[in-house]
C-alpha cells in the first residue's frame, strides 16, 4: 500500500518538476496575454543585454576639493542607481571634471534620465532672496500623498533641521519660495508657501499641484541635486552588450554540460539516491530562476551566471553529506531504513550549522557591501535559503519514497556492509544495533511521558486553583 | 574510492605532519611574494589590476550610419589592430589590450567606443591615446570601395558618385603597377573600370584604390576613465568580510568550540590568500569579478571545515578518552569522502564554464574574461578541500587539547612537534 502511494507521490513530484521547466525556458501564450518564462523576465547586465550610457561633465566653478568631492559623487550616484534596482551600473570618473554612467537592461534613454533626473539644486527662500535651505541639507527625498496632494517630502539633516526650524520660527506669516535650479542659470519656481508655525523635527515637504509622476521625478531631481557637484548631462545613447549575442548561449550550454556531468557522477556514485539528487536539484534550478526573475535587486551578467551554475554545484552538497552518512550507517549495521532515517537526522545539524555561517556571511557583505557586491551577496542568499530547503525539506521526502519502493536492495543505493556486518540481510539491523535503537527509542518516550506528565501536572495545578 | 579510503584509514597520521601542511601553502604565498616583486619591477606593477581598479582611456570612433550590423565587426577587427598594434617610433609594441569594445547610439550617433587600461604614466598615456586617435582617423575615413572582376577587367565601385574624385582616382590607377585602360563610366556613375594584371588580390585592390572622406567618422578621447571599483567600494568589500569573518567565527564558536572556530576561520583565511597568490603568481587580471569569486569562497569553503567539526563534536562526545591527533585523524578519515564528492560536484560546474568559454573564446575572444573568472573559483575550491581536510584540523591541535590523553600519546605527540 505505502509503496503505491510513493510511486504516485514520486510522479506527481516528476510532472510537477516538468511542468516548472517548461515554465521556467518557454515562453507561452494565453489567449491574448504573453506570458514570459521566468529565466526570460531575469533582468540582464550590460554584458548580456547592453544598456544607455550617458556622460555627465561638472561645471562648478569652485574647485576646491573637487577630486574629492567628484569621488564622493560617483558613490553616490551608483548608491541611487542600486537603490533603483540597478545593482549592475556601472559610474565611472572622466577626464578632470566628468562622468560616465552606463546603465544595463535600460531600453529607453528616458528611463535613465529620470531616474538620474537632470540633475537640479534646491533652494528655499524668503521673499527678500535670503536662502534658507539648500539642497545640500537634505538627506533623502521622496514622492509622496500628503492631504490629497502628491508632494515631495524631504528629510533633512541635523543642520539642515536647525535652520529650518529657525527660519520658520522667525518668519511666521511670511512666504517660503521653493526654487529648482537646473545647471547653471535656469531656475524654476516649485512652490510658495506660508509659514503658519515654526516647523522642527528634520521634515519638509514641497507642494504646489504635482502628479505622482512630476513629484517623482522632482524628488530624483533633488536626490541628485544632493551630489558633491553640480552635473550636466552631455551625451546619452544606448550601448550594444559588450559581450555580444552569443554569450548568454555559451552560458547556457555550459549550465546544460555541468548539470547533465553533476547527475551523472551522482547517479554513478549514488545509483538511486543519485536519481533523487538529480531531481532535488532540477527542481532547486526551476526554484532559483523562478526566485531570481521576481527579486527586484538580480541583474546578472555573465559572471553572475557563473555564480548560478555555482550555487547549483553547491546545492548538491546536502544531498551527498546525507547519501555518505546513510552509507556509513548501513555499513554499521542498520538496515537501509533505519540507515536513511538515523543518516539523515544526524547530518541536520552539519548541514544548518554550513549553510547558517554561510547566510551570516551573505547578509553581512549586503548589508555593508556597496553596488555590485550587494547585488552578488542577494543572489548567494538566495542561493543558499534555496539549497538549505533542497536538502532538508526536498531530498528528505524524496529520499523517504524512494525507499519505501524498495528497502531490501542494497546494490540500488550502492549501500555496502561493513567487514564485521557482511552477512546481514539489508532490511534487518544487527541485533546490538537494533538494542541501540530501541534504548534511544525507550529514552525519547520515557522524556516525552515525563514532559507530558509535568505539563498535565501544571495543568492540574492551574485548573485547581481556578476551581477553588 | 575504496582505495581512498584504506589510504585515509584511521590509523594513517596526518595532524603529525602538520609541519608540512603548513609549509605548502607558506611557499606558495612566498612564491607569490617574490613573483610580486619580480613583477613590480619587470611590468610596473605586482597586480594585473584590470580596467574596473585601475581605469584607463576611452576612443570613440564616430562612424555614423556607416556602421550597420554587418559590417561592425570587420570595423572592430580594424580599430583593433590600430590599437593593439600600436608602436613607438622605433617599432617597439607599447602591449595596449583593448579591455571593451562597444557599439553605441544609432543613426548618425552611431559610435564604436574602445576602452582599454593604461600601460604607462599619464603624460606619456595621452601622447600614446592622441597617437592612436589619429591612426584610427586615418584608417576609419578611408572609403574602401568594392572590386569585382571579369577575367582581367576590374570594376570599382564607391559608395558616392566619383565625379569630384576623378584626378585623384586616376592617380592611384597610375600608382598601381599591371593597371591600366582606365575608364569612367557615365556621369555620376560610382564605379570605373580598367584592365589589371598585377597580383593583387580583391582586398589589396580595394585598399590600393581607397579614397579618403574626412566627414565619414570623428574620432575622439574624452580622456582618463577612472575606476568603475571605487576606494569606496573596495573598502566597504574588505571591512565587510572582516566582519562577517567576525560573526562566523563567533557562530561555530557557540554552536562547536572556540577551537574550532579559530581554525575553520584560519582555514578560510587561508583559501583567500591562496587565491591571491595564484592572482599574483599567473599575473592574472584582477577585475570587479575578483570579488565575486573571494565572496563565493568566503560562503562555500568554510562548508567542509564544518563537517569536520561536525565529525569532531561527535567523535568528542563517544571517544572522549582519545588525544587531539586521533581524533582529528579519524575525524579526517570520516569526512573525507563527502568533502571530495561535494568539492567536485562543484569544480564540474564551474569547470564546465571555464571549458565551454575557453572553447568559445576562440570565437568571441570577449569570453575569456568568463575563464579569468572561472579559474580563480576553482584554485580557491581546491585550496577549501586542502584547508578544510589539512589545515583546520593541524589548527585545531595546534591550539592544544583540554581534555587529558593517555601519557604514551602524549610523549608521541610532544615528539612531533
Amino acid at each position: 500500500m505505502k509503496k503505491k502511494s510513493s510511486i504516485i507521490k514520486l510522479c506527481v513530484i516528476g510532472v510537477v518538476l516538468i511542468i516548472g521547466l517548461v515554465l521556467s525556458f518557454c515562453p507561452f501564450q494565453i489567449g491574448l496575454k504573453d506570458f514570459n518564462s521566468f529565466s526570460g523576465n531575469i533582468k540582464l547586465g550590460l554584458d548580456l543585454k547592453g544598456g544607455i550610457y550617458a556622460e555627465y561633465v561638472a561645471i562648478d566653478d569652485d574647485t576646491e576639493d573637487i577630486d574629492a568631492r567628484m569621488d564622493g559623487t560617483v558613490t553616490s550616484i551608483q548608491t541611487l542607481l542600486v537603490s533603483k534596482g540597478y545593482s549592475e551600473a556601472l559610474v565611472m570618473r572622466q577626464g578632470s571634471a566628468g562622468i560616465r554612467v552606463e546603465v544595463p537592461d535600460v531600453d529607453d534613454p528616458a528611463d535613465i534620465l529620470e531616474i538620474l533626473g537632470e540633475p537640479a539644486k534646491l533652494e528655499f527662500r524668503l521673499d527678500d532672496g535670503t536662502v534658507i535651505l539648500t539642497g545640500d541639507d537634505v538627506v533623502s527625498a521622496s514622492a509622496g500623498y500628503y492631504q490629497s496632494d502628491w508632494v515631495v517630502s524631504l528629510k533633512l539633516n541635523s543642520q539642515g533641521s536647525v535652520k529650518f526650524a529657525d527660519a520658520t520660527s522667525n518668519h511666521v506669516g511670511e512666504t517660503i519660495n521653493t526654487y529648482v535650479i537646473y545647471g547653471e542659470n535656469n531656475e524654476q519656481l516649485v512652490s510658495a508657501a506660508t509659514v503658519n508655525e515654526a516647523i522642527t523635527g528634520g521634515q519638509a515637504i514641497i507642494s504646489g499641484s504635482f502628479t505622482q509622476e512630476t513629484a517623482e521625478n522632482l524628488a530624483n531631481q533633488i536626490m541628485s541635486g544632493t551630489f558633491g557637484v553640480t552635473l550636466q548631462l552631455q551625451k546619452c545613447d544606448p550601448i550594444s552588450p559588450t559581450l555580444g549575442e552569443g554569450a548568454l548561449k555559451y552560458g547556457l550550454i555550459a549550465g546544460a554540460i555541468g548539470l547533465v556531468l553533476v547527475m551523472l557522477f551522482m547517479c554513478l556514485n549514488y545509483r538511486a539516491f543519485g536519481f533523487v539528487a538529480s531531481m532535488a536539484l532540477l527542481l532547486y534550478t526551476v526554484m532559483m530562476l523562478f526566485l531570481l526573475s521576481v527579486i527586484p535587486l538580480v541583474q546578472l551578467t555573465l559572471p553572475g551566471i557563473a555564480g548560478i551554475l555555482l550555487s547549483i554545484g553547491m546545492a548538491i552538497d546536502g544531498n551527498v553529506i546525507i547519501y555518505e552518512r546513510i552509507k556509513d550507517e548501513y555499513a554499521n549495521g542498520k538496515s537501509i531504513l533505519s540507515a536513511t532515517h538515523y543518516g539523515y537526522r544526524k547530518c541536520v545539524g552539519a548541514i544548518l550549522d554550513g549553510n547558517i555561517t554561510t547566510i551570516i556571511a551573505a547578509i553581512i557583505l549586503y548589508i555593508f557591501g556597496t553596488g555590485s557586491v550587494q547585488g552578488f551577496a542577494l543572489t548567494l542568499f538566495v542561493g543558499i535559503a534555496l539549497a538549505m530547503f533542497s536538502s532538508l525539506v526536498v531530498t528528505r521526502g524524496l529520499i523517504n519514497y524512494v525507499v519505501a519502493i524498495n528497502n531490501t536492495n542494497p546494490k540500488l543505493y550502492n549501500l555496502k556492509r561493513g567487514k564485521n556486518y557482511i552477512d546481514l540481510s539489508a532490511d534487518q539491523n544487527d541485533a546490538s544495533v537494533q538494542h541501540q535503537i530501541d534504548e534511544e527509542q525507550r529514552a525519547k518516550d520515557e522524556k516525552k511521558k515525563q514532559r507530558a506528565e509535568k505539563k498535565n501536572e501544571r495543568k492540574l495545578a492551574k485548573g485547581g486553583k481556578v476551581n477553588e | 574510492m575504496s582505495k581512498l579510503t584504506n589510504l585515509l584509514d584511521n590509523e594513517k597520521k596526518i595532524v603529525e605532519k602538520r609541519r608540512l601542511i603548513f609549509i605548502i601553502p607558506v611557499c606558495f604565498i612566498i612564491l607569490a611574494i617574490i613573483m610580486g616583486v619580480v613583477y613590480q619591477f619587470t611590468q610596473g606593477s605586482a597586480f594585473n589590476l584590470g580596467m574596473d581598479f585601475a581605469g584607463g582611456y576611452t576612443i570613440n570612433v564616430n562612424v555614423g550610419a556607416n556602421l550597420t550590423e554587418e559590417n561592425s565587426n570587420e570595423y572592430k577587427e580594424r580599430v583593433t589592430n590600430i590599437v593593439e598594434g600600436y608602436t613607438d617610433a622605433e617599432g617597439n609594441s607599447y602591449n595596449i589590450k583593448i579591455s571593451q569594445i562597444l557599439v553605441s547610439g544609432t543613426g548618425d550617433n552611431t559610435a564604436l567606443q574602445v576602452k582599454f587600461k593604461s600601460v604607462t604614466d599619464d603624460d606619456t598615456m595621452e601622447a600614446i591615446v592622441d597617437g592612436i586617435v589619429e591612426k584610427i582617423k586615418e584608417d576609419v575615413t578611408e572609403i574602401r570601395p568594392v572590386v569585382s572582376r571579369s577575367g582581367s577587367t576590374v570594376t570599382v565601385t564607391y559608395n558616392l558618385p566619383i565625379e569630384s574624385l576623378k584626378s585623384e582616382i586616376t592617380a592611384k590607377v597610375n600608382a598601381i603597377s599591371g593597371a591600366s585602360g582606365l575608364n569612367f563610366g557615365e556621369q555620376y556613375s560610382k564605379s570605373v573600370t580598367f584592365t589589371y594584371s598585377g597580383s593583387l588580390d580583391d582586398q589589396g585592390l580595394s585598399s590600393a584604390m581607397a579614397i579618403k572622406d574626412t566627414f565619414a567618422a570623428t574620432v575622439y578621447t574624452n580622456g582618463k576613465v577612472g575606476a568603475t571599483v571605487s576606494q569606496d567600494l573596495l573598502y566597504n568589500a574588505l571591512s565587510a568580510i572582516i566582519i562577517a569573518l567576525v560573526l562566523m567565527l563567533i557562530y561555530i564558536a557557540i554552536r562547536f568550540e572556540f577551537k574550532s572556530g579559530i581554525s575553520a576561520i584560519v582555514a578560510l583565511v587561508h583559501d583567500l590568500a591562496v587565491m591571491f597568490a595564484f592572482m599574483v603568481i599567473f599575473h592574472v587580471e584582477f577585475n570587479s569579478t575578483f570579488i565575486a569569486a573571494l565572496i563565493t569562497i568566503l560562503g562555500y569553503s568554510i562548508n567542509n571545515s564544518i563537517i569536520l567539526f561536525d565529525r569532531v563534536r561527535s567523535n568528542l562526545k563517544i571517544y572522549n578518552n582519545w588525544d587531539a591527533n586521533k581524533l582529528a585523524n579519524t575525524s579526517i578519515a570520516q569526512s573525507f569522502v563527502r568533502c571530495m564528492n561535494t568539492t567536485i560536484t562543484t569544480v564540474i560546474m564551474i569547470g564546465s564554464v571555464a571549458a565551454v568559454c575557453a572553447i568559445a573564446s576562440l570565437f568571441n575572444p570577449d569570453l575569456y574574461q568568463m575563464v579569468t573568472f572561472s579559474l580563480p573559483i576553482i584554485v580557491g575550491l581546491l585550496s577549501g578541500l586542502y584547508s578544510a581536510m589539512f589545515v583546520a584540523p593541524s589548527v585545531w591541535v595546534s591550539l592544544g587539547h583540554g581534555k587529558k590523553a593517555p601519557k604514551t600519546k602524549t610523549v608521541t605527540a610532544e615528539a612531533n612537534q
